[in-house]
């Protein structure tokens, strides 16, 4: 075994101008409201599918 | 002394805080529920946030209630020396809002645990230990199933330093050794407080080791924790 991941994850849609306008949104969100405690977790944001 | 008991859609101990409270039967330190949306908070001399589930516990246990209106209130309440206790899940929404450092995660054995716990203090000289002795033993019971205590390494370096441990789990002759942590916290860790030493969050229910009759150990060592409000007046 090379590495194991375990977890949960939030999908979050947003509105934005491109996927990296969508990731800065969603890392602005997730600090602001504390969606991770930074004592303990860390936060990934991954841009999945962009809808036309 | 009016000390408020804030309820929080999911609040389940606060009754029991409440009830604790006015056992004490101190003359002229009274408790009331306060809905966590009320204006009325600031009107209180001491801060109680009980446990329960608050907001069902979605996302993480605590991590809404953090953000209710209530804990914009408490925060400047706390800034202005204002006593703030919380317990369970109370000190879950206090880590959450980052009153209190470190984080509550989830048992070490992946299980809720209900259990009648023994718990030195640590240090007596905050609002809710100052009748107690460092040292003492206090037999209380703890329920819930995300109370591991974590912190960094550099904050358990500063929690140290600091005095700002409060509670360790311990045996009843006061070891504290990893068969009396429970949960597997961090350095048994049961309670802290913040850097004033005003506010305290605590694991183990004082309001439900207040009455020897509810406590198969004829218990009732959580008055202690009450009582220091007032310094030790009352029964």
């Amino acid at each position: 075994m090379r590495s194991i991941r375990a977890g949960k994850f939030l999908r979050v849609e947003v509105v934005a101008s491109d996927g990296e306008e969508a990731k800065r949104v969603v890392v602005q969100m997730c600090n602001e409201l504390r969606i991770f405690n930074p004592a303990a977790h860390s936060l990934t944001v991954e841009v999945g599918r962009i809808a036309a | 002394m009016k000390v408020a008991v804030v309820r929080f859609p999911g609040s389940n101990c606060d009754l029991d805080a409440v009830e604790a409270i006015r056992r004490i039967g101190v003359a002229g330190m009274t408790s009331q529920l306060v809905w966590h949306e009320s204006e009325e908070l600031t009107k209180f001399d001491a801060v109680v946030l009980p446990g329960g589930f608050s907001f069902g516990d979605y996302l993480r246990a605590g991590s809404i209630a953090a953000r209710s209106p209530a804990i914009s209130k408490i925060r400047r309440m706390a800034d202005e020396g204002i006593p703030v206790l919380g317990i369970c899940n109370g000190f879950q929404i206090l880590v959450e809002a980052g009153l209190l450092p470190g984080a509550l995660l989830r048992n070490s054995g992946l299980r809720f645990v209900c259990a009648w716990t023994d718990v030195r203090v640590e240090n007596a000289d905050t609002p809710f230990t100052r009748i107690a002795h460092e040292g003492q033993v206090l037999r209380m019971p703890i329920a819930h199933g995300e109370g591991r205590y974590y912190a960094p390494e550099e904050e358990l370096r500063r929690l140290k330093r600091d005095h700002r441990i409060v509670f360790r789990y311990s045996d009843a002759e006061g070891r504290a050794t990893d068969e009396s942590n429970p949960t597997g916290t961090t350095y048994g860790i049961a309670g802290i407080s913040n850097e004033g030493g005003n506010v305290v969050g605590l694991m183990p229910h004082p309001e439900r080791a207040c009455d020897p009759l509810l406590s198969p150990y004829s218990s009732d060592d959580g008055r202690l924790v009450f009582r220091s409000l007032l310094g030790g007046a009352g029964g």
